[in-house]
């Protein structure tokens, strides 16, 4: 199992341009619409929508570790609980202190 | 997210705890197999509270296999649930639709026909009109076409001015405004005489149209012909000439009511015996409830319908009739003169109002009191001037 994540782990893409979002820049469709790349959206520091995830790696109160394609995210807090888990778009709400990138 | 949470209810939902090494595994097993999770916590170390749809948990049990976690339902909340609980009462929820559909079939259809108003026109007569054309007791509401119906009954019924149909519920109010029947009417264009409606003494004659046959103070007999319609020339040879008459003729007419005048009086009096006749029906059939036999010789009923009513308005075609008898004393009470008199002449006024005609103007009113036979009798006459000109066909009756 550990092998596994390893190696997707090691596929990680760097962040450049594909054709596909080429395409959709010159057809004016939102670009988080076709690409696989990550959005995290705050609001306050009650709430983190995270959409284009890969799936979460921890969950506890006090630290959310979620994979995606350009690293993991993880997130830190008090009382941190998911307000809303599916396949494209996950809810965090709590008292957020940090929101980090680690490749 | 109040319409998301009724949704969550009305499809029901589950929370559990889902406890095990790796949670995270679990949780994302079942996001990849669109299972929705939400309201999720870590309770402890170990396990992670959440909430899932009764449909997520079913497929979960495989993703909690896979990940080695063990579910465990805390509580069960939604309308499912609490519907389930009737889901093994079969026959309490059969019931359940049964009244409904009842209900609905009942109150969909007309129960009683009520027909107020008509004084000359038969009811019966009305009801058979608009059966013929579907509507009776038992037809669908829906079927009713107020205005039609209205209509049809004004054309049918020429002694009818206005016709109001309203549905309430489940009954069917027709109101019905009788008119004076319009006279037959003769056309202008066609001769005709004006003979005597009644007998009388004339009073005044004005002939517009045709010859006065008759002057003031003359009497005439019922059917007489006052102004003739045939006009004969002076010169026989002209041959005569026929018209419309037309005229007014005031007389003076008598109208007489002869009565006896009582000499006892019967008074009936309830005992404060009732007996109580009980009977179901539904629709017009009638079935009585065995309860004896009717005590009295001489009684008074009065018939109260208990039929179960909805809010006033939706009558059931069933119900229990009421038949109470009163039982009467019969007392006779002797009277004196003035008292027997009194009550004659009362009688007699009421007669004598029915003869009159209605557009007779009453000039005199005379009260005589003879004996004939060891008997007393009234007579009352009235003396009224009224118009007995009357249109009649030339050669008609």
């Amino acid at each position: 199992m550990r092998k596994r994540r390893h190696s997707k782990s090691n596929k990680r893409k760097k962040e450049s341009t594909t054709v596909k979002e080429k395409v959709a820049k010159i057809l004016e469709i939102p670009e988080e619409v076709v690409s696989d790349r990550p959005k995290i959206t705050t609001v306050g520091r009650k709430e983190v929508f995270v959409e284009n995830y890969r799936g979460i790696i921890e969950f506890t109160n006090e630290i959310v570790r979620i994979n995606s394609n350009y690293g993991v995210i993880t997130i830190t807090g008090k009382n941190m609980k998911i307000r809303e888990i599916t396949n494209e778009d996950i809810v965090i709400i709590g008292d957020i202190d940090n929101i980090d990138y680690v490749v | 997210m109040f319409l998301i949470r009724l949704w969550h209810y009305l499809k029901g939902y589950v929370i559990i705890i889902v406890n095990g090494q790796s949670v995270e595994k679990f949780i994302n097993i079942c996001t990849r197999r669109q299972i929705l999770l939400w309201d999720m916590e870590r309770v402890e170390r170990n396990s992670v509270r959440m909430k899932m749809s009764i449909r997520g948990f079913k497929n979960a049990r495989t993703a909690a296999r896979k990940s080695r976690c063990r579910m465990r339902i805390l509580e069960k909340k939604g309308f499912p649930f609490l519907f389930g609980k009737y889901k093994k009462r079969k026959g309490f929820v059969l019931g359940l639709i049964v009244f409904a559909v009842l209900i609905y079939f009942m109150t969909s259809i007309i129960w009683s026909i009520d027909i107020t108003g008509n004084y000359h026109v038969k009811a019966d007569k009305l009801i058979e009109q608009m059966s013929e054309y579907g509507i009776y007791r038992g037809a669908s509401k829906r079927a009713i076409d107020p205005k039609f119906l209205a209509d049809m009954l004004m054309l049918k019924n020429r002694q009818l001015s206005w016709v109001g149909v309203e549905i309430k519920g489940t009954r069917l109010l027709i109101s019905v405004k009788e008119g004076v029947e319009t006279p037959m009417i003769i056309p202008l264009d066609q001769p005709c005489n004006v003979v005597a409606k009644n007998d009388g003494i004339i009073v005044s004659i004005i002939a517009k149209n045709g010859l006065a046959l008759v002057k003031e103070g003359d009497t005439v007999r019922r059917g007489q012909v006052l102004i003739t319609g045939i006009l004969e020339s002076k010169y026989p040879e002209f041959g005569s000439k026929q018209v419309h008459a037309i005229g007014e003729v005031v007389a003076r007419t008598w109208y007489e009511i002869k009565k006896e005048v009582p000499k006892i009086k019967v008074n009936r009096m309830r005992t404060g015996l009732e007996w109580n006749k009980y009977s179901i029906y539904f629709l017009d059939l009638k079935v009585r409830l065995p309860s004896g036999k009717n005590p009295f010789e001489l009684y008074e009923s009065n018939i109260i319908d208990k039929a179960p009513v909805i809010g006033n308005k939706f009558k059931l075609p069933f119900g229990i009739v009421v038949e109470k008898y009163y039982e009467l004393e019969e007392e006779e009470q002797v009277l004196d003169q003035q008292q027997a008199r009194e009550i004659a002449e009362n009688m007699a006024v009421e007669e004598i109002q029915q003869v009159v005609p209605k557009d007779a103007e009453i000039v005199e009113r005379q009260l005589q009191f003879f004996a004939e036979d060891e008997k007393e009798y009234i007579s009352i006459t009235v003396e009224c001037t009224e118009d007995i000109a009357a249109q009649q066909e030339i050669g008609g009756n």
